[in-house]
């Protein structure tokens, strides 16, 4: 059986303190003003003080089944992998931005100008991650959550699984019943976002409590 | 850890995904997706890169006094990740989010690269020093040469240390054998602008002054009281790991509940949030007893029990004689005196949390234990703060929690090796037992171990010039402490300061000579974690990558400083490896061999091991609700009643001693300034160092999705009151100045407050920290937790209004 990629999220044990976000901003090199995996507060619109309920989900690339961002690009530089992971070829984009219209997680960022130029960069930080394949995009381009392939082609977890403090997010192939990821989906009943926007996510969410 | 199943729980299908499709995220046409085919694309971007030179380098963090042991990988020697370390058994190998913002602090563009001295003598906050670049030579000639004339005139109590973040080798060299070998008793660290109050609460009722320690792995219902565990205390990142834990990794689901006036992130994610009135955790604290000991609640193994089958009444007072206590002192003391009449009425007439929900709450907390009452700054940072602590503490008593699983834990710390001995002239030995600026242990302060934000006051209102010489270190004063108008005018007192910092902020502003230090990542020396864990554990810091400018650690400046200066402070620094590097080596070299302590980066001590009721520190070996040892220190002091009403204390008498209700005190009127200003830590502070980090700026307030500013954040009631919307610069403005931010209209905000994150509101540090949002210390006020000296951080009445 082919191999199926997969995250789920434990809403539960996600403590929204964004250690996602930002070792995935230092493995794929994301420019200021870019989440690739965003944490976002949602308030229930029933709010009413002292009952309030806020939601925090950390929101990466859904790496839909059916992308939404995939049929929209005038120029197919988005592509799904065999193993599932929906990719931007930067070579490619135009920068249109359709793909970021039609995403319904508002999962995708846009360089408005070069990364780390300017906003106060001297040249590229050194910190920079040195790997080829995350090499800073460039401006005008669209770009987003790769599920870091990169190191998944190397047998590693996404950075944002390992740099989860509170052990919230597993990843690994939905095929397979006796992967993590599967075994969690499927014990804690988890869902993914916005189901009836049909673009059959393969990110879950486990609910609180 | 295996994440063990929940049998037979029945899963809640909450609305979540139907709100985040309603009001949060981008909603787009999803038709275009019909009838749409996706095909597998062979164009496959590979990874497959891997580094000639690559290196993982285990070490420590210090945005926290976790100190976390991290791993830090290197490619062509530059650091480019940074992870968990797997040996720590206190984080489980986690790291927190602020871990990762080291790599920003390393390659900070904004770091001193050289020593520095100021050119312009006029000094004051605003005002440009006029740096120029000097030598390390002239550099230590300078600061040595104003050390030695103050101990040629005999006055070497002229010198005073100032201390912020630290660690293990600048706490015991720069701290402590440095001054005490010069010979000067002022020695300020930043611990009471932390949580001092919460500290002194645990030691009036076990002898145990210092933060708690949880075992929260075990607990199944925990208390918040006035802090956000999943963002900001600490050690952060164990604390993080062990939320997961708490809620899916054992086979009872933990409660969480967070009491707090603002809905912090903790608030959000916890089963409850109860916005109590601002300063009232205390009163909520009493009536949960009162609730406990009415309803037979409290833990009779651990507590004791009438002898013939009495009860607590409400209102009715108890005979002493007829309650045996087994491991507890004064139970029925401070029945009869607090607790009979704090019922949950009177409770919701202070706190603001309805009486069911009050005995709800406290019925829940006893019957579902092994529980845990939670108390920090939130709660403590008051005037009445220590009694508040006490009486949140004293839950965990009456229900058993203490020294047993999923209770309350008591640490232990591995020794490491001794130093060499102290050496005193007679210079020093006079100069060291001068009186200090902060009134600690006085009866303005009794039992405060420090009084950081009283120093300041006591400088200005010196009539002469008490410190001639300061010498801080990893320290902002004149930004962290409340009320910070005094601390520049202390500092502009003072004729010559050094600062040892990697960024120029506002405390360096006020400085004479720059010592400017590596960052964390590239020095030497070692940690252990603060209160959490219960067995010891040692994290070593080494450089990861080389130093990257002409810099120097504060360890190694000291011993440094202490070669030139000779004579009896040469003598107490010898023998013990020269710098950072062979000190920790001495210190450390007998517990592991080198390189394998260089490999591992960590030394982990043996199991805790629970021993319920051996371990408090009290005049009758007891927990004591009638606290011995408060009354000790006010015997010893002498402190009248009329001396303790002086501190603005209500409850005389035997009150004093026990956990009871003291009102909060405001700095302002309620007339004129009618809300009152809170502040808060978010989860990317690095406790006020990481603010010139882009990372944090982006991401900082992660409630309101947005960064680059703090905000007024107000409930959309009081909003409408004076008219501001979502997004207005406003006015927040007390009886102490007034800041210009932008406000944020959110419903989880307590009506009655203006709340503040904390960290933003630089006037420098570099490029990416400063003019951006406001300070909220700036308009904050001076008062006290009077026992502990804890700077109070909450009681400043405010108003707001439209810029």
């Amino acid at each position: 059986m082919e191999m199926k990629l997969g995250m789920m999220i434990d809403l539960d044990k996600c403590i929204a303190c964004q250690a996602c976000t930002i070792a995935c901003k230092a493995e794929n090199n994301v420019a200021e003003g870019i989440q690739w995996n965003r944490v976002m507060a949602v308030m229930d619109p029933a709010s009413k003080y002292p009952n309030v309920k806020v939601e925090l989900y950390p929101r990466p690339c859904m790496h839909c089944e059916r992308p939404p961002c995939l049929p929209v690009c005038p120029v197919s530089a988005i592509y799904k992998r065999a193993d599932g992971i929906v990719m931007q070829d930067y070579d490619k984009c135009i920068g249109c931005r359709r793909c970021m219209a039609a995403c319904p997680y508002g999962a995708r960022g846009f360089n408005y100008e070069e990364p780390f130029k300017g906003k106060g960069y001297e040249g590229k930080p050194n910190y920079l991650n040195p790997d080829p394949a995350v090499a800073p995009r460039q401006a005008n381009k669209v770009e987003k959550c790769t599920f870091c392939f990169q190191r998944v082609d190397q047998g590693k977890q996404p950075a944002c699984i390992g740099a989860c403090p509170s052990v919230a997010r597993f990843f690994g192939d939905l095929e397979d019943p006796n992967s993590d990821v599967a075994k969690q989906i499927k014990r804690r009943k988890a869902e993914p976002l916005n189901p009836e926007k049909g673009t059959v996510p393969t990110v879950f969410y486990a609910p609180r409590g | 850890m295996g994440v063990q199943e929940l049998v037979g729980k029945k899963m809640k299908r909450r609305t979540f995904l139907k709100v985040a499709g309603a009001t949060g995220v981008t909603v787009a046409a999803a038709s275009t997706l019909t009838g749409c085919t996706v095909e597998v694309s062979e164009n496959t971007a590979r990874g497959g890169y891997r580094p000639k030179d690559e290196k993982w380098v285990a070490t420590a963090c210090l945005g926290c006094v976790g100190w976390c042991a991290k791993k830090v990988r290197v490619v062509d020697g530059r650091a480019v990740e940074i992870t968990g370390n797997p040996e720590s058994k206190v984080t489980g190998g986690s790291i927190c989010p602020r871990a990762h913002l080291g790599l920003q602090i390393l390659y900070d563009p904004d770091r001193i690269k050289g020593p520095m001295k100021r050119t312009n003598p006029v000094k004051g906050k605003g005002v440009d020093p006029g740096w120029v670049p000097i030598t390390w030579e002239e550099a230590y000639n300078t600061v040595v040469g104003k050390l030695k004339a103050l101990r040629d005139k005999g006055e070497p109590h002229k010198l005073m240390l100032l201390r912020g973040r630290y660690t293990k080798p600048d706490e015991l060299l720069t701290y402590s054998t440095f001054p005490k070998s010069y010979g000067t008793p002022h020695t300020y660290t930043h611990s009471a602008l932390c949580d001092e109050g919460t500290k002194v609460a645990e030691w009036m009722g076990d002898g145990r002054f210092n933060y708690s320690g949880y075992d929260l792995a075990r607990t199944n219902y925990l208390l918040c009281f006035g802090l956000s565990p999943a963002e900001a205390n600490r050690p952060t990142a164990r604390l993080q790991r062990l939320w997961g834990v708490m809620r899916q990794e054992k086979d009872k689901r933990t409660k969480i509940v967070v009491i707090d006036p603002r809905m912090s992130v903790s608030a959000a994610k916890a089963d409850e949030w109860l916005p109590v009135n601002p300063g009232t955790d205390g009163a909520l604290a009493l009536a949960m007893a009162h609730v406990i000991l009415v309803n037979g609640l409290w833990n009779k193994d651990f507590v004791g029990d009438f002898t013939s089958g009495g009860r607590f009444i409400a209102g009715a007072t108890v005979d002493e004689a007829s309650f045996v206590e087994k491991n507890t002192l004064g139970l029925v003391k401070w029945w009869n005196l607090v607790l009979k009449d704090f019922t949950p009425a009177v409770a919701e007439k202070e706190t603001g949390i309805p009486a069911d929900t009050i005995i709800r709450i406290a019925k829940e907390f006893a019957t579902n234990g092994p529980a845990i009452a939670w108390r920090a700054r939130g709660s403590t940072a008051w005037p009445g703060g220590a009694y508040s602590g006490y009486a949140i503490f004293s839950l965990n008593a009456l229900v058993g929690s203490l020294d047993v699983p999923g209770g309350v834990m008591y640490d232990s710390s591995i020794k490491v090796a001794d130093d060499v001995p102290l050496v005193q002239d007679d210079i020093a030995k006079a100069g060291a037992s001068k009186p200090r600026l902060d009134a600690r242990k006085t009866k303005k302060f009794p039992y405060a171990s420090v009084v950081t934000n009283y120093v300041a006051t006591a400088i200005v209102n010196d009539p002469g010039t008490p410190i001639e010489v300061c010498i801080g270190w990893h320290n902002n004063f004149v930004f962290s402490a409340p009320n910070t108008e005094r601390w520049y005018k202390a500092m502009a007192k003072i004729p010559f300061t050094v600062h040892i910092t990697n960024f120029i902020s506002e405390f360096t502003e006020m400085a004479d000579i720059i010592m400017p230090v590596p960052t964390y990542l590239e020095k030497w020396g070692w940690d252990a974690p603060t209160a959490g864990a219960g067995f010891g554990q040692i994290q070593l810091r080494q450089p990861v990558v080389k130093k990257m400018f002409d810099t120097y650690s504060t360890a190694d400046i000291t011993f440094e400083l202490a070669r030139r200066l000779g004579g009896s402070i040469a003598e107490s620094f010898k023998g013990m490896g020269d710098n950072a590097e062979g000190y920790t080596k001495f210190k450390l070299g007998s517990l592991m061999p080198w390189e394998e302590l260089k490999q591992k980066g960590v030394i982990v001590g043996s199991d805790y091991k629970f021993n319920t009721g051996t371990r408090f520190a009290t005049p009758s070996k007891k927990y004591e609700f009638f606290s011995g040892n408060l009354k000790a220190e006010y015997d010893k002091l002498k402190m009248t009643d009329e001396d303790h009403k002086a501190l603005g204390f209500a409850g005389l008498g035997e009150l004093k001693y026990l956990p009871h209700y003291e009102r909060p005190r405001f700095l302002g009127e309620s007339g004129k300034y009618p809300l009152v200003l809170i502040s808060y830590k978010l989860a990317l502070n690095k406790e006020g160092r990481s603010q010139n980090t882009p990372w944090y700026q982006e991401l900082a307030q992660v409630m309101y999705n947005e960064g680059y500013t703090n905000f007024a954040e107000i409930n959309p009631a009081t909003a409408a009151k004076y008219g501001i919307k979502d997004g207005d610069m406003v006015i927040v403005e007390s009886d102490y100045g007034k800041i210009q931010v932008k406000a944020k209209v959110f419903e989880g905000i307590h009506p009655d407050v203006v709340a503040m994150a904390f960290g933003q509101g630089h006037r420098l540090y570099g490029r990416w920290a400063k003019n951006k949002g406001a300070n909220p210390n700036d308009i904050t006020g001076e008062d006290y937790e009077p026992l502990s000296g804890m700077a109070a951080y909450f009681n400043t009445r405010v108003r707001v209004y439209k810029a």
